[in-house]
């Protein structure tokens, strides 16, 4: 009976280890290429993501509802996301036909400054309140550009 | 009695880590309660192989990784072994970035300092306290993750629309690509409610204890009621997602941005107990996994092992649990992106969870090894049908992982 | 004498040596005290010509299971845990039940050296 049973663990075994080298030839594939012109919904949506972040940051800042430290860290963490999502849409709006990109970067700029200036002023919630309200302004811009981005 | 209630708040306290924390505000923020049966399902497949590791430890006095080489046979053994312990490391990783992230929101160090501290605080708890007090302090401490069940009360009155998404469905998408997304948000969730350290863990803390044959009832009840109550975290943390995410347009990657849902309503003091809860779960699961490849690792290759012994009793065990400690520290030090390392160490999971779980299921079914107290009808069919089900996801996992992107749509 | 590699015990086919090497072989070998000292990562078999193959030692430590594995794999296993074994007369076994347990105690038969050299390290840090 152990010898049955080792025979299956043993065909299980070679299904993951096929698994594992398919996961990592993808890994390869991905860190050489790269096509930004396929996968700018993924970079859109996340930027839709980081904006609508920032704006909950601002609006609990404005409301007295997160300690400033926090709000300092927080935005810290975000900056190298939302300046990779930057980094990517500069380099999609070289492709042809990514009008997208084009609205999307600038956006992804004035985002960073943003979220800069509210981290400089993290301990005044008045200064909170342009800054949420020209934050929100950019995520409605965001959203419907993810979502007509979607493939299907 | 007291044992008892601790030990099933110690199992709710426990259940979550930071890769389920993510994957489950996430599901609910991109498919509402889509993915809520998932859960349900994940919760189901953790008690009955959870319930197996602790009858195994109480019944035979042995953890698991003992029997496996006896049952499975060395080569098929040091597969599994060196599978569970490469994940453990992998998931300990993320849990040690995770913790990072949590310390770096208070106060203003650098993030690779944090990563330091955080794995010289996890080496002194080790190193330092007894497993009682490992498993108490991290697991009741994990408890304060109850708030966004409070939160997910409050978001969602209807919970007569939160009960009718447990029966498994598949809801109408916009796009194949969705689909797609979705399954592979299913095969992770279910992933990582069902991570197999915690079923090894849980042997080896029975052993730890010093469970009896007599333990075995109440092993099930702690099982049964502790990973039901620790689901029902889960489950909030979906709700929260669809809830208060959804509608805000964010799919959360970072700890302090899913802690904001909390602040909404319980202002600053919500803030900490959210932040605080997160540390605590994170840190234990951290610590299980690394004691959990330990376990492993001596069992499997008959050293000395255990916390109840002194350390110097059980050298290479414990050059074990800090070698992982070490190398974990070691991914993350790297610069690679803890966000990243979550979302593969799930998946890596559910790459060998059918190799984790074989066998547990074989020595818990042997009648040669258990007598009379070998998996009984329903131990033994939801056991296999798991097995099934845990194939499946294995070989879904990576071409799903490449179809959508990395996971990202 | 011969070591109980699989592929040795198919061609002997020698049912009462084969039921005890499978029901001995893997198995957690504790001493006098109690202490887990190792599993039985190979046996060493004797060929007696009336009496067929006889076990006569237990074979334990990274020399012993290497054997077992791939020869690719059993190289990089030699370079990184070395190829000491340990072998223990079959006479030193006590009994044989769901463990091995052995009449002598773990540092008189020289088994987990390792441990022992260790933790002459590790009980000098304070805590543990």
């Amino acid at each position: 009976m152990r010898r049955h049973e080792a025979r299956w663990v043993r065909r299980l075994q070679v299904a993951v280890g096929l698994s594992i080298v398919g996961a990592l030839g993808f890994a390869a594939f991905v860190a050489a290429s790269g096509e930004p012109q396929s996968t700018l919904y993924i970079t859109l949506g996340e930027l839709r993501s980081r904006a609508a972040e920032s704006l909950e940051i601002a609006h609990g800042t404005a409301a007295s509802r997160l300690p400033a430290n926090f709000v300092r860290a927080q935005a810290e963490q975000l900056a190298p996301r939302i300046a990779s999502l930057r980094d990517a849409l500069a380099k999609a709006e070289t492709h042809e036909g990514a009008t997208d990109a084009r609205t999307a970067r600038p956006l992804s700029e004035r985002l960073l400054a943003l979220m800069q200036a509210l981290a400089e002023r993290a301990d005044t919630p008045s200064a909170a309140v342009p800054i949420e309200r020209e934050l929100r302004g950019i995520v409605e811009r965001l959203v419907p550009l993810a979502r007509s981005a979607r493939p299907g | 009695m007291l044992e008892l209630f601790l030990g099933i708040l110690t199992a709710m306290g426990g259940f979550v880590e930071v890769g389920e924390l993510t994957f489950a505000v996430n599901a609910g923020a991109k498919f509402g309660y889509g993915l809520l049966w998932v859960a349900g399902v994940g919760a189901l497949g953790i008690i009955v192989y959870g319930e197996m590791a602790g009858r195994v430890a109480a019944v035979r006095g042995q953890p698991v990784f003992n029997l496996i080489r006896e049952r499975v046979g060395f080569d098929a053994g040091l597969v599994t072994l060196v599978a569970a312990v490469a994940v453990n490391v992998l998931t300990c990783a993320a849990e040690i970035g995770a913790i990072a992230l949590v310390w770096q929101l208070f106060a203003d160090w650098p993030y690779r300092a944090w990563v330091a501290a955080a794995c010289v605080f996890l080496v002194l708890a080790v190193w330092v306290l007894p497993f009682q007090w490992i498993e108490r302090v991290f697991g009741l401490g994990g408890l304060l993750l109850v708030v966004f069940l409070v939160i997910a009360m409050i978001e969602a009155p209807d919970l007569g629309e939160v009960g009718a998404a447990f029966v498994p469905h598949v809801p109408s998408l916009e796009s194949t690509q969705q689909y797609l997304l979705y399954a592979y948000y299913a095969v992770a969730l279910l992933s990582s409610i069902m991570l197999p350290y915690e079923a090894y863990f849980y042997s080896s803390g029975a052993v730890e204890d010093r469970w009896k044959p007599s333990d075995v009832g109440r092993n099930r009840f702690i099982v049964v009621v502790g990973f039901v109550l620790g689901s029902l975290l889960c489950v909030a943390l979906i709700v929260v997602g669809a809830q208060f995410f959804a509608p805000r347009h964010i799919e959360p990657q970072l700890p302090g941005v899913v802690a904001t849902s909390v602040a909404v309503h319980f202002g600053v003091a919500g803030l900490l107990i959210a932040i605080g809860g997160m540390f605590f779960a994170f840190a234990g699961a951290a610590i299980e996994t690394a004691l959990s490849a330990a376990y492993g690792i001596a069992q499997f290759f008959g050293w000395p092992w255990g916390r109840f012994r002194p350390a110097h009793e059980a050298s290479r065990f414990t050059i074990a649990w800090l070698a992982v400690f070490v190398l974990a520290t070691a991914v993350i030090l790297t610069g690679v992106d803890p966000v990243s390392v979550v979302e593969y160490s799930i998946v890596f999971s559910v790459v060998i969870l059918p190799l984790s779980y074989l066998p547990l299921l074989l020595v818990a079914g042997d009648r040669r090894l258990m007598g009379e107290y070998a998996n009984g009808s329903v131990a033994r069919v939801l056991g296999w049908l798991y097995m099934v089900l845990l194939t499946v996801a294995a070989l879904a996992a990576i071409p799903l992982l490449i179809l959508t992107h990395g996971g990202q749509g | 004498m011969t070591t109980a590699s699989r592929s040795k015990l198919k061609s002997r086919g020698i049912d009462r040596s084969i039921h005890l090497v499978r029901d001995v072989v893997d198995h957690e070998i504790v001493d006098a005290h109690q202490l887990p000292c190792g599993s039985v990562d190979d046996i060493e078999l004797e060929l007696d010509p009336r009496h067929g193959l006889r076990p006569v030692a237990l074979l334990i430590g990274p020399g012993a299971w290497q054997r077992r594995l791939p020869s690719p794999l059993a190289a990089v296993v030699r370079w990184l845990a070395g190829n000491a074994e340990t072998r223990v007369p079959w006479s030193e076994i006590a009994y044989i039940g769901e463990r091995v347990a052995l009449r002598r105690t773990a540092n008189e038969l020289g088994l987990g050296e390792a441990d022992r050299r260790l933790g002459r390290w590790i009980a000098r840090i304070p805590g543990g």
